[in-house]
């Protein structure tokens, strides 16, 4: 052959190849351009607990805004089919970046250095080795470093923040990001979220709760809990410089009251049994098995009968729960490490009622334990979800009254108080309208228990809420005046912003609450 | 809208696809481009739309002027009067917030700061007009079509973040162009490894970047701020000439060629190499539109030198670090023209890689920090100030997290695919089953790199483009 022919030989097949090269991509961009028109798109996203993006009205002004075509844009890429598989195909990709290595998610920055104090008079120091804990530091498994899915989770993180309110500063935020990679509970893989510190919340927190006792007076006690996480019983140690001590934010915030409130030291009691599983590992809540020691150091801080937490209660479980920190990492490892979620059901008989926050209408009876939740959302168990108002009747006769403002932490802590007290009132303090104090007065309450994870409870926006309550109290123009009528119903007299709605069967309510569950994310930031 | 999006990927592109193949001729191609085109850049700043079209209008009377007066004196006013009203545009959405926060801190006054929204795009086509208006008054026929004219200016693929195609490279193909199957498919290639470059190496490298090197806080040890500077390097490489590749990727497709905008930089062994490499149409544009016209190397060459400079800095960004990168690299310049070009030449290869590495790396440094005493703190902990840690956890596992990622980039900085390509031709000539074995491979390859990149691209809202800052 001459080198002429050679050549033409060559160029031919490259032009084979050229023309292949152009016909499957062509294949390609059609077919998955047709399926993005007619496959059905996700709405929401189970394993990052959220609403996906909702496609945008179209409308002249907002095409010329600009606003239309973000807002397309976003839902397009958001809800495409199939979202949940490509984003585990992103997370097995990711694993291939690197070797083997400990994994961050978020902005985690070294919080335990003299220099790094995140705010002003934090007396941080590094942190004490902590005892008594079942971390098993340095084991090698192979994990993702993805730092492309935290700064997506960050952000959409942020962008559930700044649907309930904008954030001023989040350098102020506790949360310090996520570590999975040798982080060990019970034996098996598990993530934790660092903690960051911010006594100047912490201080701001005490003080406004003194400010509910200051106004309530000598005959309703005021108690208050602070809940530690699990970063601070399960942290490798080689990750201390990236945690700080929530037992000195906590013990910061006991001392820092200005008024006669009661705090309980579920610390002690939840470090006693640190072995045992009293944190979930895939998520950022504690079991109900810890949320018990809290309760068993409340019992005895109030002088209450305390039940045994195998014996006394009816023990559920549920299978293959793989929870919040895999929505926010998209971690492998803790998706292939799922575990089984228990609960412990009171079994005195007792009535739970719902009602809207907005204007507390009555939304019906219902159970205390929303079974049908699974999957990512097992929590969910507990109280349905966090955007309801709870009432519960135990037809007891103590004599006492508790009102719980709590965050998500508290949802697990409820049960066990239908044992103790005749009526237990749970108010969201993140959703609830009305004025507290009023609320408080106007139903009788004997004792007003404040719990929070200590991440919310020095995260400043979860305490303007505590405060934003309080302010709502001072004026009769608040979310109007709450009473109950002879059926046990709330009554409200709201003050002009009441919406009538229809409310349903406690069925409907229920699947109500199953839907909000599944797309209320529990802000990171608050750890709630 | 950006090319590295779900949404163009798979509906935008297949759709102009269809209509640009099926619109018959040149004249009909062309309204469908700028349609495409005007599409593409009004979906989500639909108001610049109309600043850009303004400006084109004038440009293209102002070429129509110049012809006419073709010889005479007035010409020049036609030049004038585009490069005073491109320019002022550029400026006053540009630099006037910059230029009043000067005067405000140089004199104590406290005139209000404009705050404007840079339109996307705008510093490349002012560019891009002004070499239309030159081009015709040096000589080039002015277009008689506004169309045409529009469709010069508009071309999606290069609208937002260049390269600055000047008008005489593509004048000819505005008017009459045909795709070859060839270059179809060279185009496709280019679009998807651009892609690749853009969506799995920048956007990586660069969360890497952003979390070694925050704005607000010093980096935690020596290992931090140097992984963090050799980060932002390769993400400010990748995520440009990525875009760059797309571009004329997009163009080979629709059948035109436009210049090279990045020659592997990073294996330059000067600065002036360097500058030969890297962001091609913009050094050739302030070469042939500035430098020379200034009088070049004839006469009064430091000051020609220094004012390009100082444009170079600006035209990045209205803020003081940028002019000062600017200059930074003249001083280099300089001192390579005086004598450090002939040393490096006498020594060691290897030693004008470090350098020109080193020279690079500080440049990026100085690009990153728009607060000069945030750049401080940085170099300073580069070299221990302090007494920083050597290296931190974090900085640790976040690098083992992704050492393959960074030793790919760092590999594809070299010509690699360039010779992968010779060989690929040596091997079409040679034998059917060797060329099909690396047809497959290469066939395989850039579906991988197109599908892992659509994949991170679902739901990932860490994708911005550094030069839409620009």
């Amino acid at each position: 052959m001459s080198e002429s022919e050679k050549k033409e030989k060559g160029r031919k097949r490259r032009s084979a190849l050229e023309c292949s090269i152009i016909i499957i991509f062509l294949a390609v961009i059609y077919f998955v351009g047709l399926c993005l028109v007619f496959l059905k798109r996700p709405t929401e996203s189970e394993t990052e607990k959220r609403k996906l993006a909702e496609k945008p009205q179209f409308s002249l002004a907002g095409y010329f805004s600009g606003e239309y075509a973000h807002e397309f844009t976003a839902y397009f890429s958001d809800t495409v089919p199939f979202r949940e598989q490509i984003v585990g195909i992103v997370s097995v990709l990711n694993k291939y970046k690197g070797i083997a290595a400990p994994t961050f998610y978020g902005n985690v920055q070294e919080v335990n250095t003299a220099t790094d104090i995140p705010e002003p008079p934090a007396p941080v120091e590094t942190q004490a080795a902590v005892s008594g804990t079942e971390a098993v530091p340095d084991s090698v498994q192979t994990t993702v470093t993805d730092e492309q899915a935290a700064v997506t989770e960050v952000t959409e993180v942020t962008e559930v923040t700044e649907e309930e309110e904008p954030v001023e500063n989040i350098a102020e935020f506790s949360n310090n990001g996520i570590v999975v990679d040798g982080v060990k509970m019970y034996g098996d893989n598990a993530g934790v979220m660092l903690f960051g510190g911010n006594n100047a919340a912490g201080s701001r927190y005490a003080d406004t709760i003194s400010r509910y006792k200051r106004t309530l007076g000598d005959d309703i006690n005021v108690y208050n809990m602070v809940v530690p996480t699990s970063v601070e019983f399960y942290l490798p140690r080689k990750f201390s410089p990236y945690s700080t001590s929530q037992k000195e934010a906590i013990d910061h915030i006991y001392q820092s009251y200005s008024a006669d409130v009661i705090p309980i030291d579920a610390y002690s009691e939840i470090a006693k049994h640190t072995d045992e599983y009293i944190y979930l590992r895939t998520d950022h809540h504690w079991s109900q098995r810890g949320a018990y020691y809290a309760y068993k150091a409340f019992c005895e801080k109030l002088g209450l009968d305390c039940p045994d937490i195998d014996k006394d209660y009816e023990v559920c479980t549920k299978q293959n729960f793989v929870g919040s920190l895999y929505g926010y990492t998209n971690d492998i490892t803790l998706k292939n490490s799922p575990e089984i979620f228990t609960y412990y059901k009171p079994t005195r008989e007792y009535h739970t009622y719902y009602y809207k926050y907005e204007n507390l209408s009555p939304v019906g009876e219902s159970v205390l334990f929303h079974e049908y939740a699974e999957g990512g959302n097992c929590y969910g168990v507990f109280m349905g979800t966090d955007s309801i108002h709870t009432k519960i009747e135990t037809g007891l006769d103590t004599g006492r009254k508790i009102c719980v403002f709590k965050e998500s932490y508290g949802n697990a802590f409820i049960p066990f108080l239908v044992d103790n007290f005749d009526e237990v009132y749970v108010i969201d303090i993140r959703y609830f309208g009305a004025n507290a104090v009023q609320y408080i007065r106007d139903n009788g309450i004997t004792d007003v228990l404040f719990i929070d994870n200590i991440f919310a409870a020095n995260t400043d926006k979860l305490i303007n809420d505590i405060a934003a309550l309080y302010d709502n109290a001072l004026g009769s123009q608040g979310g109007g005046v709450v009473s109950f009528d002879e059926q046990g119903n709330m009554v409200t007299t709201a003050a002009g912003t009441a919406v009538t709605e229809s409310t349903g069967p406690a069925e409907t309510a229920a699947d109500a609450a199953a839907q909000t569950a599944v797309t209320a994310v529990p802000s990171a930031d608050t750890g709630g | 809208m950006v090319f590295s999006d779900i949404f163009f990927l798979f509906w935008f592109l297949p759709l102009f696809l269809i209509l640009y193949f099926a619109a018959h001729g040149t004249k009909l191609k062309n309204i469908v481009l700028v349609l495409f085109s005007l599409f593409f850049y009004s979906w989500g700043e639909p108001v610049w739309m109309c600043l850009l079209i303004l400006s084109s209008i004038l440009d293209f009377l102002n070429g129509r002027f110049i012809t006419k007066h073709r010889g005479e004196k007035k010409a020049v006013l036609g030049v004038v009067m585009s490069c005073v009203v491109d320019l002022g545009i550029l400026a006053a959405f540009k630099y006037s917030g910059f230029a009043v926060e000067s005067l405000n801190a140089l004199t104590g006054l406290s005139v209000p700061v404009p705050q404007f929204h840079l339109p996307i795009g705008i510093s490349f086509y002012t560019f891009q007009s002004i070499t239309y208006v030159v081009d015709v008054y040096r000589g080039k026929k002015a277009q008689t079509n506004y169309i045409n004219y529009l469709l010069y200016l508009s071309m999606f693929f290069q609208l937002v973040a260049g390269p600055i195609v000047r008008y005489g490279d593509v004048a000819r193909e505005i008017e009459n162009r045909s795709v070859t199957t060839s270059d179809f498919s060279r185009g496709l290639v280019r679009l998807i490894f651009g892609l690749g470059k853009k969506v799995i190496i920048a956007n990586s490298v660069g969360a890497l970047a952003a979390q070694f090197l925050t704005f607000d806080k010093v980096p935690v040890s020596v290992l931090a701020a140097w992984s963090g500077v050799l980060m932002y390097s390769l993400q400010i490489y990748y995520d440009f000439s990525g875009y760059s590749d797309m571009a004329i990727g997009l163009g080979l497709m629709c059948g035109f060629h436009f210049p090279e905008n990045f020659d592997h930089p990073y294996v330059s062994r000067s600065v002036t190499e360097f500058w030969r490499r890297w962001h091609i149409s913009l050094g050739t544009f302030f070469r042939d539109y500035v430098y020379i016209p200034l009088g070049g190397n004839r006469r009064h060459q430091m000051l020609n030198i220094l004012i390009v400079w100082f444009c170079t800095g600006l035209w990045h960004g209205a803020s003081l670090n940028f002019i000062l990168w600017g200059l930074y690299f003249a001083f280099f310049l300089v001192l390579e023209k005086a004598f450090l070009l002939g040393l490096l030449k006498k020594i060691p290869r290897v030693f004008g890689h470090i350098y020109l590495i080193l020279v690079a790396m500080f440049g990026w440094a100085l690009f990153y920090f728009t607060d000069l005493s945030k750049l401080g703190a940085c170099v300073g902990t580069m070299f221990g100030a302090g007494g920083v840690p050597v290296t931190d956890l974090l900085t640790e596992s976040s690098l083992k997290g992704s050492i393959w990622l960074i030793l790919a980039a760092l590999i594809l900085c070299a010509p690699v695919y360039a010779q992968a390509e010779k060989a690929e031709t040596i091997a079409s000539r040679k034998s059917g089953v060797l060329f099909g074995m690396i047809g497959a491979a290469k066939v395989i390859l850039l579906m991988a790199v197109f599908a892992v990149s659509a994949v991170s691209l679902v739901g990932d809202t860490y994708n911005p483009f550094l030069y839409f800052r620009f």
